[in-house]
């Protein structure tokens, strides 16, 4: 006994000498401990990554109609290929504030677009939108109002759906459509695909009419919840996972594998509609027809609100053929349907230093610069003729 | 496989966790089949190359110690081989431009005509991950063999050597002696090595994503547009990447080291500490210690080292570091760089000459001020080689050297650092060198009760650790970069 007794003392002794090394325990309060250091943790790593400015990437959330939008008044920082960081507008959208109500002897400028009118890759002053309105208030011989509606991953069908609910109450006069190579596929999915991107898709119904595909978009459950949108909001680690989602979803394929295998059993789009012999809603569609349909309606909807189209075509560095085919049939529609046109790859592909105007895929400060200047000639030109009925 | 992607994170612990539970008969099977898959899940087809000069070698170490009054044709056979498949893999079309080009040059006087000459022929070839390291692996191991050291005869030790996850792509090259002492000693789980080989792996994923990774953006943009840097941005540009490549290949090494130390195995360091060398010897005493002593031990001591008059010291040293830079690229920048760094050490082995004969100096030698001094001289020097390493092309280089003297406002290259998160995590990384220069230095940590409680906390709750790697986890996770960029050695 006295030995057990002196060997536990020795142990004990051995243990606590300086330098020894401590063994750890489980003790009773561990639970309490690891929950409270969780909590410390979690509210230490938020303000240190808010100092740094992580973790602040995330400006999207889901939308009933459009399938994403911006979260409104939400401090963005970006740095995907360049840098910003800027609030978005209290009404959603990555500009300064606007009211609704539009000023006497004010022209407005709507620009649609996706990331590249967006701009998150230059602080917000140096997009085109601002930049424009800069060389209007100069050159302009009355008052003019840009304002910026650019979302990113936007198809045109996105545009057009946000045109109709969100643009016309700030009643534009003109609408400038930047439209890309790949929008036209953005716009259609295949029938059967129930993995696509959660937004409002289209397709054309026997009759050639332009139809609405609402499968994919976001529920009711996930546009309204409050949690989610708290940590969406204000959660820096929230932004961080969500980033991090993104990258692994981009660059890992085993993680797309496994991230859907583990998502599968809670979503209810597992299964395509024709493994249960299900028919397939409509027939598989072809891109740029149904987007020819969708400029149509836009620019019949800026037609019915006494607004004038303007559509610009992404220049086309990569000379993509489709691209060149989709933007000279337009060429041909423009006069037949009353819209301006605008092919702004010769301007950037005769630019005496092409490379300077982008960082990888999304404009540089430079080609924002020269994505104004070109609009506002256009603008500037466009308000000299007549507009066509 | 990188050691910074997602797949590597899986593969680890699945590897780790397999490793600890098989009885030890079956560990070094399952390391050799996880280090093949490793390799093979990049290209499958090279894991044929590896196992190829694998076998041969095996056969050339036995055949030395064997055949000993043949052991001189057979090290010869054995050196041709490997430097064979090495010169075949990364130097024929380096052979083959440089071949175009003399041609190109004079052209005009064999008439050849002129879009001849500007299509230069090059060979369908893929450089196989990491075949420059396992050739130098394979080289030292029949060297010293012949020496008169015991050739291994367990050949699936052997091929365990060659391809050895942790350092199989891009180094620390391994010595067979201190790994097949390893490999017998059947060592069981440590707790301590275990909880080392974490921290070392974290340590090296902070270093590669959150520094190494957000430098390479911020020196892209300089080397992307050389014309248009002033003094500053090009500075900063060259003082960045000569970071971003010591922490990018330490980080790399930490991850290999970190890896290999949760499997009981323990590898060679690569770095101590190389920006604070007084001098450019001491700096290559510090940098890439693994590849430094091999060029020392296989290349400048058979030259004759430095037990031979001065002039061929000084010989040896200059075709040891060009051999150096080719080893590095197959690209004259390449050759370039290790012929400055050659034409560094010789003179820097005639100042320290200098300075020994001259009392005047060497009484200045202890001082603070001249320490620091070629602490910063040295640096300078480094980082001024270092665009011949990172450059394009010679051209480019030269434009970025002349542009290092053109005075002008700080531009785009320094404005895209303070935007990036640099700043706070370099300071964060400043502050841990600084505690860990300290403890290595054996100073005593300032006696505040908090830090000790914290300390001691650390030591015992398993708790507090957890939480701590999950906020180092999260702390990399939201500073790195969103492209996940290969390391930069790996593609020598």
């Amino acid at each position: 006994m006295t030995t057990a007794t002196q060997t536990a003392a020795s142990k004990q002794a051995s243990a606590t000498a300086p330098g020894a090394p401590v063994k750890a325990r489980w003790r009773w309060h561990t639970p309490f401990e690891a929950a409270l250091l969780l909590v410390a943790a979690a509210a230490v790593l938020e303000c240190f990554f808010n100092f740094c400015g992580v973790g602040m990437e995330e400006f999207l959330q889901p939308d009933l109609n459009l399938g994403c939008k911006h979260i409104p008044g939400k401090k963005v920082v970006w740095r995907m290929e360049g840098y910003s960081s800027d609030r978005l507008s209290q009404a959603g959208f990555r500009d300064v504030e606007h009211s609704l109500s539009k000023q006497a002897g004010v022209t407005r400028v709507a620009l649609l677009g996706d990331s590249a009118c967006e701009g998150l890759q230059v602080p917000m002053k140096d997009t085109y939108a601002r930049r424009l309105q800069a060389i209007l208030d100069k050159e302009g011989s009355k008052r003019y109002e840009v304002l910026n509606f650019g979302c990113s991953s936007y198809s045109t069908g996105q545009e057009l759906r946000q045109f109709e609910r969100d643009v016309t109450v700030y009643s534009p006069d003109i609408t400038v459509l930047l439209y890309s190579s790949g929008d036209a596929l953005e716009n259609i999915r295949k029938p059967w695909d129930l993995k696509a991107e959660p937004r409002p898709y289209f397709y054309l119904n026997d009759k050639g009419e332009l139809m609405l595909d609402k499968a994919i978009l976001p529920s009711e459950r996930l546009s309204h919840n409050t949690t989610l949108d708290f940590l969406r909001r204000y959660s820096r680690i929230w932004g961080i996972f969500s980033h991090a989602n993104l990258t692994f979803s981009l660059n890992e394929p085993l993680y797309r594998k496994l991230r859907g295998w583990v998502l599968a059993p809670f979503t209810n789009r597992r299964q395509s509609p024709t493994a249960n012999g299900v028919t397939l809603p409509y027939a598989p569609q072809d891109g740029w027809k149904v987007t020819r349909q969708i400029i149509k309606r836009l620019n019949g909807d800026c037609q019915s609100h006494n607004c004038r189209l303007l559509v610009l075509g992404f220049p086309n560095m990569v000379q993509d053929r489709e691209f060149d085919r989709q933007l000279k049939d337009l060429q041909k529609l423009k006069s037949t349907w009353g819209f301006s046109l605008k092919d702004l790859t010769p301007v950037f592909r005769w630019h005496p230093d092409p490379m300077s105007l982008f960082f990888k895929y999304h404009f540089s400060s430079s080609g924002h610069a020269l994505m104004a200047r070109e609009i506002a000639a256009s603008i500037l030109s466009l308000e000299k003729t007549p507009a066509s009925k | 496989m990188l050691f910074n992607s997602f797949t590597y994170l899986l593969f680890l612990p699945i590897v780790v966790a397999l490793h600890w539970l098989l009885p030890r008969a079956f560990r070094r099977g399952l390391l050799l089949l996880a280090s093949y898959f490793f390799y093979m899940s990049w290209m499958p087809a090279y894991g044929l190359l590896i196992f190829g000069l694998t076998v041969a070698n095996y056969f050339f170490a036995l055949a030395i110690a064997h055949f000993t009054s043949q052991r001189k044709p057979i090290l010869i056979a054995g050196l041709v081989f490997n430097l064979g498949s090495l010169c075949f893999f990364k130097y024929t079309n380096f052979l083959l431009n440089s071949l175009w080009l003399a041609a190109g040059w004079s052209h005009k006087a064999i008439h050849w005509p002129p879009d001849l000459v500007s299509t230069s022929p090059t060979l369908n070839i893929i450089l196989p991950l990491g075949i420059s390291f396992f050739t130098f692996e394979f080289i030292h191991y029949i060297v010293d063999v012949y020496r008169g050291s015991k050739p291994l005869t367990n050949f699936w030790h052997f091929s365990l050597f060659a391809a050895f996850f942790p350092s199989q792509i891009a180094g620390p090259i391994k010595r067979f002696q201190d790994f097949n002492c390893q490999l017998h000693q059947n060592v069981d789980f440590s707790k301590e090595k275990f909880q080392q080989g974490l921290s070392l792996i974290f340590l090296g994923l902070f270093k590669k994503m959150v520094l190494s990774d957000n430098l390479g953006r911020v020196v892209g943009i300089g080397f992307a547009h050389p014309a248009q840097m002033g003094a500053i941005d090009a500075w900063v540009s060259a003082a960045g990447f000569t970071l971003q490549i010591f922490l990018d290949f330490s980080g790399y090494t930490d991850v290999g080291r970190g890896s290999a130390l949760l499997l009981g195995y323990k590898l060679p360091e690569n770095f101590n500490w190389p920006f604070l060398s007084a001098n450019l010897n001491e700096f290559w005493r510090r940098w890439h210690i693994s590849l430094s002593t091999w060029l020392r031990d296989y290349l400048f001591i058979p030259l004759g080292g430095s037990r031979v008059s001065s002039w061929k010291v000084k010989r040896n040293l200059f075709i040891t570091m060009s051999l150096g830079g080719l080893w590095h690229g197959a690209a004259w920048h390449y050759v370039i760089w290790g012929i400055f760094h050659g034409t560094g050490l010789v003179l820097t082995k005639d100042w320290l000459d200098l300075v020994e004969k001259t009392p005047v100096l060497k009484r200045c030698q202890g001082h603070f001020l001249w320490h620091w001094s070629g602490v910063a001289l040295t640096f300078l020097f480094v980082a001024y080689a270092c665009i011949l390493f990172r450059a394009q092309d010679l051209p480019q280089a030269g434009l970025i050297m002349q542009r290092m003297f053109q005075p002008a406002l700080p531009g785009a290259v320094w404005q895209a650092l303070l935007n990036s998160t640099l700043p706070v995590s370099g300071s964060i990384y400043a502050m841990f060198l600084w505690a860990s220069r300290r403890r290595e230095l054996g100073k005593n940590e300032p006696d505040i009760r908090l830090v000790s409680w914290l300390s001691r906390w650390w030591q015992t709750s398993f708790c507090a650790r957890a939480t701590g790697y999950a906020c180092l986890a999260l702390i990399i996770l939201g500073f790195a970069p969103e492209d996940v960029a290969p390391f930069i050695y790996f593609q020598f």
